[in-house]
């Protein structure tokens, strides 16, 4: 009974924060589903709010899990049959959809190879950020980070760096577990962070982190992207029952080709 | 060391034939010149799962092997810079294998003397007669193997494992070439992470971690890693 009631209280708060943060972004993405007919329209500069784009619901947590492409030029999703183009920025894959590639048509390990895509990926460590929720010495999360610091880890970020830092041949990844580096999401495989919390209701639970990643999309423009949750309406405080496979993030790009991210 | 192989061996056989719904040969694993160890007991004490007899909600502690004494080290704080270690079996269920390199900082002898390197192969392990060159070792250096393809594309692991059914699956015919901590050639199998070496599991609850893996170290400090068929 208590369980129920936390629950709904969790998918309240979720609920009002995604209200919240799709009032910031200046245009909520429509959910379309991939292959739908109409063509592809570019964005203009601008901050993107993209809730609850349904990635693979149908695996929850599955190694299997089917890989998900995401353009930023167009904000949607785009069919695997265009994996080999420059069409997308961003592939999910992996567990919970965790890993993100970017579109490199050159690298050997990007989902994109062979392609013409010249993507990658960064990502953004903000110290004084990270010291709010990170315990540095264990590779743990301490608490779970709020809302505000996505905000401000996102704001914070007012260009990219150079073009020799992106990572192409490789994927961001969840942080510390089995042998990966930093990572964008904490996962607590053991349930340490609420030892207390009943049964398994907390483990195996993936925590987004105010980490913001930056992207240099297929096409050679630059963007950030930081991400809520991995989970269906973003709940802050997501636990086992939570449906996994929907991705939340706000993202910012930069159409002029310059590294300007100080966008507005 | 031995009296527990024995016990092993001895539960081994009962589960085996107790609980395997398809009996299937394997393959014998003794070859005259490989350590063969059934049953290794990981940290059996820490399970994700809730509400198993004697198991709470903590990480697994990581523990050490070394390869000449064939013997299980526990006391990693004292342990992790010493040669005193040639493995270590580390992360959920003990399942990423590590190397102690004192110049590796993915390594837990980070800052101590030992010298190992690992590199993977796809190759059974009978077939594995040599080591590539000191060069090459470093080159290809994985610093762990685990999970295969995981946290990178690039990483060759031992076992596959689905989150759906949580189990994990050994990669066939898959060797790792290693530098010991003592700077010695090596070729290891592991071979299984399920009480028993089952051929197959598809119970989530099957007895685990308990490794069975074989292992070859060259003293002569020549690059021939040649076992018996």
């Amino acid at each position: 009974m208590k369980l129920k009631t936390n629950k709904f209280l969790y998918l309240a708060l979720g609920l009002s924060l995604l209200v919240l943060s799709c009032s910031k972004g200046s245009e909520p993405a429509p959910e379309e589903k991939p292959g739908k007919g109409e063509p592809a329209k570019e964005v203009t500069t601008g901050i993107y709010t993209v809730v609850n784009i349904s990635l693979d619901t149908a695996t929850n947590g599955s190694s299997t899990a089917k890989t998900f492409y995401y353009s930023l030029e167009t904000n949607r999703i785009v069919p695997e049959a265009e994996r080999q183009t420059a069409n997308w920025d961003i592939a999910f894959l992996g567990t919970y959809n965790s890993s993100l590639s970017a579109n490199n048509g050159s690298a050997q390990y990007s989902v994109g190879y062979g392609g013409p895509g010249r993507g990658g990926l960064y990502l953004v460590q903000n110290e004084a950020i990270d010291a709010q929720y990170y315990d540095k010495a264990n590779k743990k999360i301490k608490s779970i980070p709020s809302r505000g610091l996505f905000d401000q880890a996102f704001n914070a970020v007012t260009t990219a760096v150079g073009d020799d830092q992106y990572l192409t041949n490789g994927f961001v990844q969840l942080d510390h577990f089995q042998g990966s580096e930093d990572g964008w999401a904490w996962y607590d495989f053991y349930g340490e962070l609420f030892p207390d919390a009943p049964g398994d209701t907390k483990q195996h639970v993936a925590y987004a982190l105010p980490r913001p990643i930056l992207v240099r999309t297929a096409k050679g423009n630059y963007a950030k992207v930081v991400i809520y949750s991995l989970y269906k309406d973003a709940p802050e405080n997501p636990t086992r029952s939570n449906k996994p496979g929907f991705i939340n993030f706000k993202f910012a790009i930069q159409k002029n080709g310059s590294k300007d991210l100080n966008i507005k | 060391m031995r009296h527990t192989t024995l016990i092993a061996a001895v539960l081994v056989m009962g589960s085996i034939f107790t609980a395997c719904t398809k009996k299937e040969d394997r393959p014998d694993l003794e070859d005259g010149k490989s350590t063969v160890i059934n049953d290794l007991e990981g940290d059996i004490g820490a399970s994700m799962a809730d509400g198993i007899d004697g198991k709470v909600k903590r990480p697994f502690k990581d523990w050490y092997f070394n390869f000449k004494k064939k013997e299980k080290i526990t006391d990693t704080v004292e342990n992790a810079r010493t040669l005193n270690w040639d493995i270590g079996f580390t992360g959920v269920y003990n399942s990423m294998v590590v190397i102690n390199n004192g110049t590796d900082r993915k390594s837990p002898g980070y800052g101590g003397p030992g010298k190992g390197m690992i590199i993977s192969v796809n190759l059974p392990y009978k077939l594995v007669a040599e080591a590539p060159s000191a060069e090459e070792m470093k080159n290809n250096n994985l610093s762990f193997v685990g999970w295969d393809k995981y946290p990178q594309p690039y990483n060759a692991g031992w076992y596959f494992y689905d989150l759906k059914t949580h189990i994990s699956i050994p990669v066939k015919s898959r060797t790792f070439i290693l530098l010991t901590a003592e700077g010695k050639y090596a070729k290891l199998e592991l071979l299984n992470i399920y009480k028993g070496n089952p051929a197959v599991v598809s119970d989530l609850h099957w007895p685990a971690p308990y490794f069975t893996f074989r292992y070859f170290v060259q003293e002569d400090g020549s690059r021939n890693l040649k076992t018996n068929e």
